[in-house]
């Protein structure tokens, strides 16, 4: 129950998130919500992982820093750059559902680069995001 | 930014600025979806809360000095702004933070499908709190519970 509590809590936040940074692309650009929301979250994200594990923070290799440093350039500097631009010219309820697809190419890189196995529901859970986002972007205005 | 961009979201007719929108949106998603892939990756040598904070480091970082110039010209928007932006950086931390929670303390296959309702909780409250400035239609918002669906049957076939 506990768990359950903890991800409707994150769902929800980040429903929020979304509306309080709409907000502020209104008079911002996108560059500058990113920068300063990464500012923002880091505030609460290092004291906590520091706290909670300094003892693995002294001990990283160059080559886990490495992958670290990717995974940021990706998810943090790229996916949410694009993120608060299209949301800044199509509007949240347009945007937030083509975002949250990614785990459709991941799975297509995780088949194309690492080989992993695809199975029948992996296909219909890819076609029905497809088609979610194909009633999205054909929407007439 | 030109208002006229923002005001495009809920006005009428497929501007420019809406196709370069969308092209954002799914370039965004394919760029979550590698940092997906990565993830897998950081966590094999490093707690995921940890490699979060340092991967999200070297993001404002990197970010921070590649777009000075435009920080620099928004440095006298409004003070409302800066707090909106504010409050929206905690609560995508926060939400971090809760997930990281949420995964320790219940299956993958119950947490995930929460997690991916994301979308509809973010239309949800665009409609409570901000319903001027996002326009809603029936086809986006199936559109929308559609993604939600077929993610949470993806999460379920990862965990099968």
């Amino acid at each position: 129950m506990t768990g359950i509590l903890f991800a409707l809590g994150a769902s929800t936040i980040w429903g929020m998130a979304n509306v309080w940074i709409r907000l502020a692309l209104r008079d911002m650009r996108p560059t500058t919500s990113a920068v300063f929301s990464l500012f923002a979250g880091l505030l609460l994200l290092v004291p906590l992982s520091f706290w909670a594990h300094w003892d693995d923070l002294t001990a990283l290799s160059l080559g886990a820093l490495t992958v670290i440093f990717l995974y940021g350039m990706a998810n943090f500097l790229l996916g949410r750059f694009l993120n608060y631009s299209s949301i800044s010219r199509i509007g949240l309820s347009r945007s937030v559902p083509i975002v949250s697809a990614s785990p459709v190419p991941a799975l297509a890189l995780a088949v194309l680069l690492l080989g992993e196995q695809v199975n029948l529901l992996l296909i219909i859970g890819a076609v029905t995001v497809m088609a979610g986002i194909l009633l999205i972007v054909t929407e007439r205005r | 930014m030109n208002p006229q961009e923002t005001r495009g979201a809920g006005g009428a007719g497929l501007t420019r600025s809406h196709v370069i929108g969308y092209a954002l949106a799914g370039a965004g998603c394919f760029a979550y979806g590698a940092s997906l892939i990565l993830a897998k990756q950081v966590v094999e040598d490093t707690p995921p809360l940890l490699g979060a904070a340092l991967g999200m480091s070297f993001g404002m970082l990197v970010l921070g000095i590649i777009s000075a110039p435009d920080l620099r010209r928004d440095a006298g928007v409004r003070r409302r702004a800066w707090v909106w932006a504010a409050l929206g950086g905690l609560a995508a931390g926060g939400g971090i933070t809760l997930m990281f929670q949420a995964v320790a303390n219940a299956p993958v296959v119950v947490v995930a499908p929460i997690l991916a309702m994301n979308p509809l909780t973010a239309i949800l409250f665009s409609q409570v709190f901000i319903r001027g400035m996002e326009r809603l239609t029936w086809r986006v918002l199936i559109g929308a519970v559609l993604v939600v669906i077929g993610v949470i049957i993806i999460s379920l076939g990862q965990n099968a």
